[in-house]
């Protein structure tokens, strides 16, 4: 694969010398950067195998082809010409742009090629260029993937002479993503260090992660309720700002002759403005991006202070709610983790908007008319469901937690005199609860107050207890790690479909047993000491963990 | 020694990030001398390496490198020099064959050449069992020995080492530092960082030690002898001004039983 790749480079190289950069050396650093890809494991799709597929090149294209499958028949069904196509065009930029953020912040920001390249005789220039063309390499893929069959639809719909200019579109396009996408990133370090810009990746990359999901649950159901066949796309001041419309105008404006000013000004943009943008980010950004990299990483011996108001109040906080030296560290620990772990956080975080995502969905079900829906709430039961979905978080917390790429500094547990590593479990408990899921739980009390009004409170003191009994029920029948013990390519979900299968019965009974009840506020107040103390059997059996209980 | 030619020279060398890291560095060394230079941790040492090797470009003051301007010719300079660097950066998922060829090719070396090195030095370094390995297995001194060959393959004028011999074990230190002084015998220039004080004391022909980002000693073992007396590690916590570690040691004894 890599060397199809880079005999297609070869083609360049005379363009590549004429900027006055090395080919020579572009090509071995992107030679080299390619065959590392092929080992590394990224983030979008997960190889579990350690091996060197063979034929990756053409894995990732039949992958992305499906992908552009849904696309493609948004483009057959879709009447209007512009419409379809900006459809298109957007999907296209949007992949690109989030496959950029996701998979390529780290190598964009990698800070080896400091030490390894930078000491060599090798250009700045040459290095971003092949940093550049390395990262266009991979999104030529995605992009040649995702326009395969929409490129079938063209052909069928518009006929060979469109295609061509189509697929100029998608290059465009492509440029377009890969361009803006960096000039963000130039922008974001000029103001914000190497951690903060790491950080505002993370929540991106935690966006990403919701808004696909969202999506694609979402998507075809207010396509559903939207009348297509007769949209007609109005072309206003602002569309002059969106890219995909550049190229859907262009396009349109070949296909039908148009020769108006407004169309004629949006084919100039869509030609123009992503190769300005190439010249300019080259030109004036790449020197910046180069230098910003290279005291980047002698910036990072100046190390940030942790705010250590908040820390005290967390001690105190921790002092009172658990009972023993180990269980607080432990609390202590995973408390803080959470809040810091940039992995951890891209693996949890995108919870708290499933959670409201799937409430949306499940309100909304089968329902046409989305005001009416709105209005009739506060008649339904809906928010006991969502009191439950709420348990999502704490499933998927306690799902991830026991996987850390620091999972060597876990001998801490072994070398200390601890005798039942149970203590070090509920204090686990304690934090993802106290950390996670009361901050998601106030937010969806206060929705469920501000809908349902102040006769819900009852349902939602029941339910956080509820909800802490099924946390405490849930850790009892999985399988038990220690917090943040375990390298994460090594997971084994073998043996755990059974243990969810159990979890969500008991999920369901309790979120029945709560509708039944719920009918009288009072029963449900007079549930809470009832709760309480299984909370307290259940917590002091899962505190007595013993060495022998848990799965190293 | 005759009339001995500058092939590093900095005058007034400056730096400063958020606070000034190194201030008016004015250092020259000769082709041929083995430089051993030391200081605390955050006193400099890196900084200055990576300003000499060109991997900082902002800096004021001159600096130059084998005669020539570092802002400049630097693609010349780093055609010339070799830089070792401390963190043992590299890229792991590669193999030690790999990588050095993709290294050889960024000086534009002939493949066979680079090849036929790599394998004889790996050699050299006990590594031939293990030149089509992933230096991901790899232990901290197995990668310092890959490093110590990626700098030093493309044979350069000047050798830049920032902790070199970090995770080796004994036998390859005393490799190494027999490599760099049959190294500076061949008239190759050695300026090379170390926290390994004995080290430092044997193999360097002139020492220069810098604290807060100020030079605050220069000269022969010797010469730095009259100024401080003893072994090198007492004259380096005399100058650096860290003169109360018996305290200190006392204290923390003191702490941990109370």
């Amino acid at each position: 694969m890599n060397i199809f790749l880079l005999k297609f480079l070869d083609l360049f190289g005379w363009l590549y010398n004429r900027l006055g950069i090395d080919y020579a050396q572009l090509r071995s650093i992107v030679d080299i950067k390619l065959t590392m890809d092929n080992r590394r494991q990224i983030v979008s799709y997960r190889r579990k195998n350690d091996q060197e597929p063979g034929n990756s090149f053409l894995m990732t294209l039949l992958i992305y082809s499906v992908f552009g499958g849904f696309v493609a028949l948004a483009l057959y069904f879709t009447p209007s010409f512009v419409l379809s196509l900006v459809v298109f065009f957007s999907y296209i930029i949007v992949m690109i742009a989030m496959t950029l953020i996701t998979d390529f912040s780290s190598i964009l920001l990698d800070t080896s090629d400091n030490t390894i390249i930078l000491p060599r005789p090798v250009s700045g220039q040459t290095l971003f260029a092949a940093r550049l063309t390395h990262i266009l390499l991979y999104l030529g893929q995605l992009a040649i993937g995702l326009t395969v069959l929409p490129a079938i639809v063209v052909i069928m719909k518009y006929g060979f002479i469109l295609l061509a200019f189509f697929l100029l579109g998608v290059i465009l396009s492509v440029l377009t993503a890969v361009f803006t996408t960096n000039a963000l990133y130039l922008l974001i370090m000029q103001f914000a260090s190497e951690e903060k810009l790491k950080n505002i990746i993370n929540y991106f990359q935690i966006m990403m992660a919701v808004f696909i999901m969202g999506g694609y649950q979402i998507l075809p159901r207010i396509l559903e309720r939207m009348d297509i066949a007769n949209y007609v796309f109005e072309i206003k001041w602002w569309s002059f700002l969106l890219p995909p419309v550049w190229m859907a105008g262009a396009l349109e404006t070949i296909h039908f002759h148009l020769t108006d000013s407004l169309h004629i000004a949006l084919t100039t943009c869509a030609l123009l403005l992503p190769i300005a943008g190439a010249y300019l980010v080259n030109k004036y950004l790449s020197p910046i991006f180069s230098k910003r990299l290279g005291s980047m990483a002698s910036s990072t011996e100046k190390t940030e202070k942790a705010k250590t108001e908040k820390a005290s109040y967390i001690d105190k906080v921790s002092a009172w709610i658990t009972n023993n030296p180990f269980e607080q560290g432990a609390f202590n620990l995973i408390y803080k983790i959470l809040g810091r772990d940039r992995k951890i956080k891209l693996k949890i975080y995108p919870v708290f908007g499933y959670v409201l995502i799937f409430g949306a969905i499940f309100t909304m079900q089968g329902k046409r008319d989305i005001v009416a829906t709105w209005h009739e709430l506060p008649q339904t039961h809906y928010h006991i469901m969502l009191i439950y979905l709420s348990f999502m978080i704490l499933q998927v917390a306690l799902h991830e937690i026991p996987y850390s790429d620091d999972f060597k500094a876990s001998w801490v547990y072994f070398s200390a005199p601890l005798d039942k590593p149970g203590e070090i479990l509920s204090g686990m408990v304690k934090a993802i609860f106290v950390r996670l899921f009361i901050p998601g739980y106030c937010a969806i009390s206060a929705l469920i107050l501000f809908i349902w009004g102040p006769h819900a409170v009852a349902d939602i003191l029941f339910g956080l207890f509820n909800n802490f009994l099924m946390v405490l029920i849930f850790s009892l029948i999985s399988t038990r790690h220690l917090p943040l013990s375990m390298a994460p390519n090594v997971r084994s979900q073998s043996g755990n479909i059974a243990r969810s299968l159990l979890t969500f019965l008991f999920i369901g009974l309790l979120g029945f047993g709560h509708y039944i009840f719920s009918k009288i506020p009072f029963v449900l107040l007079a549930m809470v000491p009832v709760q309480l103390g299984a909370i307290y059997l259940l917590l002091r059996s899962y505190k007595k963990t013993g060495w022998d209980d848990l799965t190293l | 020694m005759g009339s001995p030619s500058p092939v590093i020279t900095t005058i007034n060398l400056s730096k400063t990030y958020d606070a000034p890291v190194l201030k008016n560095i004015n250092l020259t060394v000769n082709a041929g001398e083995i430089i051993g230079y030391i200081g605390p941790n955050g006193a400099g040492k890196s900084t200055t390496i990576k300003i000499l090797t060109g991997i900082i470009p902002d800096f004021t003051g001159e600096a130059s490198v084998l005669g020539l301007d570092i802002r400049k010719d630097v693609l010349e300079i780093k055609r010339r020099i070799g830089y070792i660097p401390e963190n043992a950066a590299l890229y792991d998922t590669l193999t030690p064959i790999e990588y050095l060829h993709f290294i050889g090719q960024l000086y534009k070396m002939e493949r066979s050449d680079v090849d036929k090195k790599a394998h004889e030095l790996l050699h050299v370094f006990d590594l031939s069992g293990y030149t089509d390995a992933r230096m991901t297995t790899f232990s901290k001194g197995m990668r310092q020995k890959v490093l110590l060959v990626a700098g030093m393959i493309h044979n350069p004028s000047i050798l830049f080492l920032d902790e070199p011999l970090s995770g080796l074990d004994a036998n390859a230190v005393i490799l190494v530092k027999e490599i760099l002084t049959q190294l500076k015998h061949s008239g190759k220039t050695i300026f090379y960082s170390s926290h390994l004080m004995d080290v430092v004391e044997k193999i360097s022909d002139r020492i220069m030690i810098i604290n807060k980002g100020e030079m605050i000693a220069n000269g022969t073992f010797e010469e730095l002898n009259t100024q401080a007396k003893g072994s090198l590690e007492n004259i380096f916590t005399e100058l650096t001004g860290n003169k109360e570690h018996t305290h200190a040691a006392g204290q923390f004894i003191n702490i941990l039983q109370n």
